[in-house]
């Protein structure tokens, strides 16, 4: 593939590569974990042809808090790995977290818990959207394709910049090895990308020595710096929250609610109930924190059931209680440790629960 | 006019703060050491530093040039980061023994063996200072310390790691040497040692380490002579000063 | 229209790679396609396999149960996949290294490709025969579409191999037509 193809036949590891480069990112340390050992292996390759820098970083730990150093010093910088890498690089999320500062990081999901095993998994969306220790939030874009994967790669280092804050995409070993034709943005501008970044580490040139901390001893200063992050965290709540809803102009009588990968199956399960008269809208939200909670609320208004589709044992469910108030009307269904639902299955267990 | 002569001042590179350290604490001298040479070495603007995590981790207050922190132990690859992004620049870590003889062995190792062009400033003073004095992989055996109480006990606790001369062996390591800051020839020698591994880096040559011994009379229950006298007897038995590795 | 193709074999034997090929033959004609390879377990221990869903709409799960079409490369590849055919399911078997089957299928194509393939004195095109073979029975797509891509894919490479591959593609797409 040369580097000015508009389309692409290609897999979602390396459509996070491509959308990476293509918005400016120059730096990436990685270590190798399947299923996402595409993304180092295509990065090695790619990332020098810019000009940027590509490391194998020796551990999680040592690859996001590599990221944390490039970011400091200014760069658009990426790490990427699998569920038991991320619980590693907690530690360097909680940093960037507490530093404000705008790493991204892709998390190509596998079942757990503990080693687990590597096929496609949700198992992670706790550790996405209530991250490492602190009191912080990441926004934490889930794709459901592989133009996805390319659009929210690109996206998450925009509002990395925009908000100075850590932001991850939720994809899984599905998502990473898949290979669908994508659009590659080539001449989409990133946003913020020469935006100055006064509080960078770039040498004291003409100023004095300035600082990336988030030790904050004194009495109160944290407190104040934790509130001064939760005006961002409601800013981004406000203006970021992203999701698809379908199916509603008619007047559905059941919703589903999922995200990623069971989000785009759920399409296909729509389409059999319809087949037998069953309306069913969908819900699938984008961003997984900031969750849409208004618009999933408005959604389930006037359904009957909102089923909760997930590849875990039910994580998102517990965002889906918070949003519609009325627990009884909710149906959960989800196939943890590597399952992949098919349609089918999920217009089964619906069939069940509907007659 | 004035027959006065500047003979003495504080550098440029030091913030108005008083130091906060310890009395007789080593990390002072060695703080004010490399603000004179950032100085004279006329590299203050263009120098990035990453603090540990311990007692040092205020060396931020102090110095007054561009300084992040790191997590505990991550200060040389944060530091390899920087340096990849900004390879014109200066950049260094100042690690004390538990941050990076223990935490984070596996982050100086690697970047050691990466040969990164970087500076790294060690300071060993056996102990986990900030913590209040428990045991480090550096603490000498027989060393008692708020989680030896009775004493480093090899069988139980393994024996003091030399990291410099455990760092020796890779090929991307270019110059480690060990001082002391325990006199005035030592501390002249040691600026001159601390002053030749920044050189090092901005000539290109490659990693470089210095190995400090410190003094932290706080947790040694010493007073600052009595801790300066364990490092020129004791310690510096075990810790040997001197070169380790200079590749010319 | 929409086509469900499970394809298996051993490393080594261009599975994947024949996936990706139609997979693109049928991006090149404006379809959608999926391919999913298999990463896991599966892969070792020799195993190749991948699937793809080619369809005129947007694809919802990339996942394939039943094939539409199984393309085996060996005994031990039909034997773990026979059971995701039903009667409907077009095989195509390489016949060089599949001995026996006891797969009800109404269609089944048996071709030599390994054989042929050595007889180009290439036996790395044995999948390229095999894809030959399935543009020829299946006629989804067309013999033109698949030489495009076919240089595209080669597109670096000598000419000499790009006529290699092209002439083992027509050897199995004439074997189909027979």
């Amino acid at each position: 593939m040369t580097s000015d193809n508009k389309k692409a036949f290609i897999k979602g590891n390396h459509a996070v590569v491509e959308a990476a480069l293509d918005a400016g990112c120059r730096f990436y340390a990685g270590y190798p974990i399947t299923p996402q050992n595409e993304i180092p292996e295509f990065m090695s390759k790619r990332m020098p042809e810019v000009g940027g820098t590509f490391i194998q970083a020796e551990s999680e730990l040592i690859s996001v808090n590599m990221v944390f150093g490039a970011v400091a010093a200014g760069a658009r910088a990426m790490t990427t790995s699998s569920s038991p890498g991320i619980s590693l690089m907690q530690e360097g999320i909680s940093y960037m977290a507490g530093c404000e500062l705008p790493g991204v990081l892709v998390n190509v999901m596998r079942g757990g818990p503990g080693l687990g095993n590597i096929q496609p998994s949700q198992s992670d969306y706790f550790q996405a959207v209530k991250p490492g220790h602190g009191d912080f939030r990441m926004i934490t874009l889930a794709p459901s394709s592989i133009q996805e994967m390319y659009d929210l790669t690109f996206d998450a280092f925009d509002l990395a910049d925009k908000y100075r804050n850590p932001v991850m995409i939720l994809a899984d070993g599905l998502l990473g090895q898949l290979m669908e034709n994508v659009e590659l943005k080539r001449d989409r501008k990133p946003l913020y990308l020469n935006t100055p970044k006064p509080w960078a580490l770039t040498g004291a040139k003409g100023r004095d020595g300035q600082r990336i901390l988030s030790l904050l001893m004194q009495p109160g200063v944290l407190e104040k710096h934790n509130f001064k992050l939760k005006e961002k965290y409601d800013l981004i709540t406000k203006t970021e929250k992203r999701f698809e809803l379908s199916g509603m102009e008619n007047n559905p009588d059941y919703l589903i609610a999922a995200f990623g990968t069971v989000g785009r199956i759920s399409k296909g399960t729509i389409r059999l109930l319809k087949q037998d008269g069953i309306n069913t809208g969908l819900f699938r939200p984008i961003t997984v924190w900031p969750y849409p909670y208004e618009a999933l609320k408005e959604a389930a208004k006037n359904v009957k059931k909102i089923f909760v589709f997930e590849m875990n044992l039910g994580q998102m469910v517990e965002d889906v209680r918070l949003a519609v108030e009325d627990s009884s009307k909710i149906e959960f269904y989800g196939r943890p440790g590597g399952g992949v639902p098919t349609a089918e299955e999920l217009y089964n267990f619906i069939k069940g629960k509907v007659g | 006019m004035s027959t006065e002569k500047t003979i003495y001042k504080k550098p440029t590179s030091l913030t108005d703060r008083p130091f906060t350290y310890c009395w007789g604490c080593g990390h002072s001298t060695i703080h004010k050491l490399i603000a004179e040479i950032v100085d004279e070495l006329g590299i203050r603007e263009t120098i990035i530093g990453v603090a540990p995590v311990g007692c040092a981790v205020f060396a931020y207050d102090f110095w007054n040039f561009d300084v992040t922190e790191a997590a505990h132990g991550r200060a040389p690859v944060v530091a390899t980061a920087i340096k990849r992004v900004h390879p014109g620049k200066t950049v260094f870590c100042y690690q004390g023994d538990g941050d990076l003889a223990s935490i984070g062995m596996a982050e100086i190792i690697h970047t050691a063996n990466r040969g990164e062009n970087i500076t790294v400033i060690f300071i060993n003073n056996t102990n986990y200072g900030m913590t209040g004095g428990q045991l480090a992989p550096t603490s000498l055996i027989g060393q008692v310390t708020t989680t030896s109480p009775n004493g480093r006990d090899v069988k139980n606790y393994g024996y003091p790691i030399r990291v410099s001369e455990l760092l020796a062996q890779f090929e991307g390591v270019k110059y480690l040497e060990r001082v002391k800051v325990t006199d005035a020839v030592s501390v002249i020698k040691a600026k001159k040692v601390i002053k030749k591994a920044f050189m090092n880096q901005i000539n290109g040559v490659g990693f470089s380490m210095v190995e400090v011994l410190a003094s932290c009379p706080a947790n040694w229950r010493k007073d600052p002579i009595e801790s300066n006298e364990m490092i020129d007897g004791e310690i510096s038995k075990y810790y040997q000063v001197g070169v380790i590795k200079d590749v010319k | 229209m929409k086509e469900q193709i499970i394809i298996a074999g051993s490393g080594g034997q261009g599975v994947l790679t024949l996936g990706i090929f139609i997979a693109r033959v049928a991006v090149y004609e404006n379809k959608n396609a999926a391919w999913l390879p298999s990463y896991g377990a599966e892969k070792r221990g020799g195993f190749s396999f991948c699937s793809l869903v080619i369809s005129d709409e947007e694809i919802f799960s990339p996942v394939v149960e039943t094939a539409d079409t199984l393309i085996a490369f060996d005994q031990r590849a039909l034997d773990s996949y026979v059971q995701r055919t039903s009667k409907k399911t077009l095989v195509i078997e390489n016949s060089s290294l599949i001995l026996h089957d006891n797969i009800n299928a109404d269609k089944k194509i048996l071709i030599p490709a390994s054989d042929m393939a050595k007889n180009l004195d290439a036996s790395k095109v044995a999948n390229i025969i095999m894809a030959g073979a399935y543009i020829g029975i299946r006629k989804l797509f067309s013999q033109e579409s698949a030489r495009v891509v076919i240089q595209d894919m080669l597109g670096s490479k000598a000419g000499k191999l790009i006529e290699k591959n092209l002439s083992a593609f027509e050897q199995g797409f004439d074997f189909a037509g027979k």
